[in-house]
Formats: structure tokens, C-alpha cells, sequence
């Protein structure tokens, strides 16, 4: 388990698939993110076996936040997104990494700035990472945004890299390296 | 066969293979691509066979240089190297492309930015692609002034992407779209 202030990432359980579902097939989710034809519960359950096949890096996590219950001094966590690296690069200590806030009852509150500030304290402090960048999409300014304020610099923009209602948008390229990270 | 003007593509045969070991394993070769480890024969065979079992507009193309014969009269053409598309994405009709000019007698003559413009309308005339890209070492200008030429546009400078010669280098993102090449065949 990866705790930050808020926040905490866990591994992937198969419980959680028909949450993941659901959020995936939510066409306001798929705004930001690369699925665009209906997935079924049979399409997420090869996915979660192709997870469990990737190497431990790279198995995606899933993000919940600390809640606490009524009158009570207790926490629950609640799960509210997932995160993970793909394109791991051991030789280039180099990594791309996607996340997706499912729950959009918890958008506009941090909640994404704060998984991403925790994803990449554990690429640099606990995989020894070098670099560690993302691509999004060129009319996802809340995403932008939550990337700049996580400490990611813009490098650059992929012209005409994805299709989406009916034309081509640029995809946007950025990075945080060690360096800048410590 | 695709023909241009003075360079060729045609199938990698197995025949080639020998060729492409030489190359691979040529220090100033590597300075421009991904191969950091001393490559063999029999793994050059394995590539070989890996290559054929995927999709048939990402198999690897030899590209030859027209020459005259002795006698003057005569056309040959001459194996310098080799490229390929990627990663062809048919949702985004976006492709990316590597290229080797292993000969390296054959380097600072043209030839790769021939072959990179071949690819190119290859690319958009035949595939149906709306974006083409390439990633190249900032480190390798030889190659930066190629894809400029044939058109390229940088898009990205990814920061300490390639670790090479003991330090961390930027790789360079460049790509050229359908529209663009459009119109340079038109100024043309």
C-alpha cells in the first residue's frame, strides 16, 4: 500500500472490476481518456488477467481516499480512480503513466493532483526512476492543470494524435524528472 | 517494389541478414539507434522470422540505391540499409517510422532524405496515413537535417529520454501530417 495525506494506492482487486466498468463506459470518463467503444464485463476481466501478467511496476493501483464515518473516529477508504505505469524503460529508468479519476463525484478537489504528486514520489523514491512523463489530451485543461500543479513541464505537442468526435486533437506531452522532483 | 527517383524499397530477404549484422554491430551505426548490446547472427535470424509474422505493412523494407554499371548502360541497385513502419495506429491513421543507412560509405549523400520522402508518400499516397512520426537522438543532427528536409516538423523534445555514453541525452519527437505534405508536393 502507497499512502499520502489524503490518499492511498492499493493493487487492482477483481471486486473492484465492475466499478472500473462502469467507469470506463461513462462517456464524461471517456472525455479524457484513450477508450472510445463500449467495453464489457467479459473485455475487463481479460483486462485484469493481462494486468496480473505485466510486471509488478507496472499492475495498475487503484486510488482511494481516506473517509471518515459518522460520529466515529474510524476511516474508511473509498476508491475513486486508478493509476499505473506502462511503457516502463528499466534501461532509461524512464516510465509514462495514466490515471483516471472514475468517481466524478470527487473531481475538482485535488483528489487527481494529489495521486499524481504520490505516483511520482513512488517512481523516483521507490523505483528509481529518472523520468516520468504522460500524454493528455490538448482539451483537458483540469487535467493540464493538475499536472503543472504536480510539478510536470510541458515538452510538447503530438499534432493530430488522437480522433475524437469527429476530428483530429493534439496530444500533449509532459515530463518531471528527478531533478526537478527533489 | 516502390520505386523513387534514386532510391528503391524492396522485401528484406533472409539473404540480407548477414548485412544487417555487419551493420548493427557498426559502433558509428549505433550512435543513431536503439541497439546497445553486440548483436548476433543467430539473433538477426530470430528478428527475421518476428518481423514476417507481423502485420505485412510493418514488415522491414531494404532500401537500394540505383547505380550505373561499368559498362555505363546498365541499372544496379545497391542494399545501404533498411526501414520500416510501427505502430501503425488505423483508428488515428498515425504511424511511426524508424531508417538505418548502415553503408555508411552512402551517409551525407542524400540518400536517407530519398528514402525518408519515399516512406513518406508510401505513407500518405498508399497506407491512407494522416500522421507520420519518428523519434531521433538529439545527439545525431545528421539525421534531424534529414527528416527537416523531407519535411518533419519538431514536435516534442523529450527530456532524458535515452541513456547513452554514461549521461542521459533528449530524444526528439518530429512528425509531418497529410496536409502538410500536400501542400509541399504542390509548392513542388
Amino acid at each position: 500500500m502507497i499512502y499520502g495525506k489524503h490518499i492511498r494506492f492499493r493493487a487492482v482487486e477483481h471486486d473492484d472490476l465492475p466499478t472500473l466498468l462502469k467507469w470506463v463506459n461513462d462517456p464524461e470518463v471517456q472525455q479524457g481518456i484513450s477508450i472510445y467503444l463500449p467495453l464489457s464485463m467479459a473485455d475487463e476481466e481479460d483486462w485484469f488477467t493481462g494486468v496480473r501478467k505485466r510486471s509488478p511496476e507496472e499492475r495498475n493501483l487503484v486510488i482511494e481516499i481516506r473517509k471518515p464515518e459518522q460520529d466515529s473516529d474510524v476511516f474508511t477508504w473509498m476508491m475513486i480512480g486508478g493509476c499505473g505505469f506502462f511503457n516502463y524503460d528499466l534501461r532509461n529508468h524512464s516510465t509514462e503513466f495514466g490515471i483516471m479519476i472514475g468517481d466524478k463525484s470527487c473531481w475538482n478537489q485535488g483528489y487527481g493532483t494529489e495521486a499524481v504528486r504520490l505516483l511520482a514520489q513512488h517512481g523516483f523514491n521507490s523505483l528509481n526512476l529518472n523520468r516520468i512523463h504522460l500524454r493528455v489530451l490538448e482539451n483537458n485543461p483540469r487535467a493540464i492543470r493538475a499536472y503543472e500543479k504536480a510539478g510536470f513541464t510541458y515538452e510538447g505537442r503530438q499534432r493530430q494524435a488522437e480522433f475524437k468526435d469527429g476530428k483530429y486533437i493534439d496530444l500533449l506531452v509532459m515530463s518531471i524528472l528527478k531533478e526537478e522532483y527533489i | 517494389m516502390i520505386i523513387g527517383e534514386r532510391v528503391r524499397f524492396r522485401g528484406v530477404e533472409r539473404a540480407d541478414i548477414p548485412k544487417f549484422v555487419e551493420w548493427l554491430n557498426d559502433p558509428e551505426v549505433q550512435e543513431g539507434i536503439l541497439i546497445h548490446y553486440p548483436m548476433s547472427q543467430a539473433e538477426e535470424e530470430g528478428w527475421f522470422d518476428r518481423m514476417l509474422s507481423r502485420p505485412v505493412d510493418e514488415h522491414v523494407m531494404a532500401i537500394e540505391v540505383k547505380e550505373q554499371a561499368p559498362d555505363g548502360d546498365t541499372e544496379t541497385w545497391k542494399f545501404v540499409g533498411s526501414c520500416a513502419f510501427d505502430h501503425i495506429n488505423w483508428h488515428i491513421r498515425a504511424a511511426e517510422f524508424g531508417i538505418i543507412i548502415g553503408e555508411s560509405s552512402y551517409w551525407n549523400r542524400g540518400f536517407g532524405t530519398d528514402a525518408v520522402r519515399l516512406l513518406v508518400q508510401h505513407g500518405f499516397n498508399t497506407l491512407n496515413l494522416n500522421r507520420i512520426f519518428l523519434h531521433v537522438f538529439e545527439t545525431n543532427p545528421r539525421a534531424i537535417r534529414a527528416y527537416e528536409k523531407a519535411g518533419f516538423t519538431l514536435e516534442v523534445r523529450e527530456r532524458q529520454a535515452e541513456f547513452k555514453h554514461g549521461k542521459y541525452i533528449d530524444v526528439l519527437l518530429m512528425s509531418i501530417l497529410k496536409e502538410e505534405f500536400e501542400r509541399n508536393a504542390e509548392a513542388a
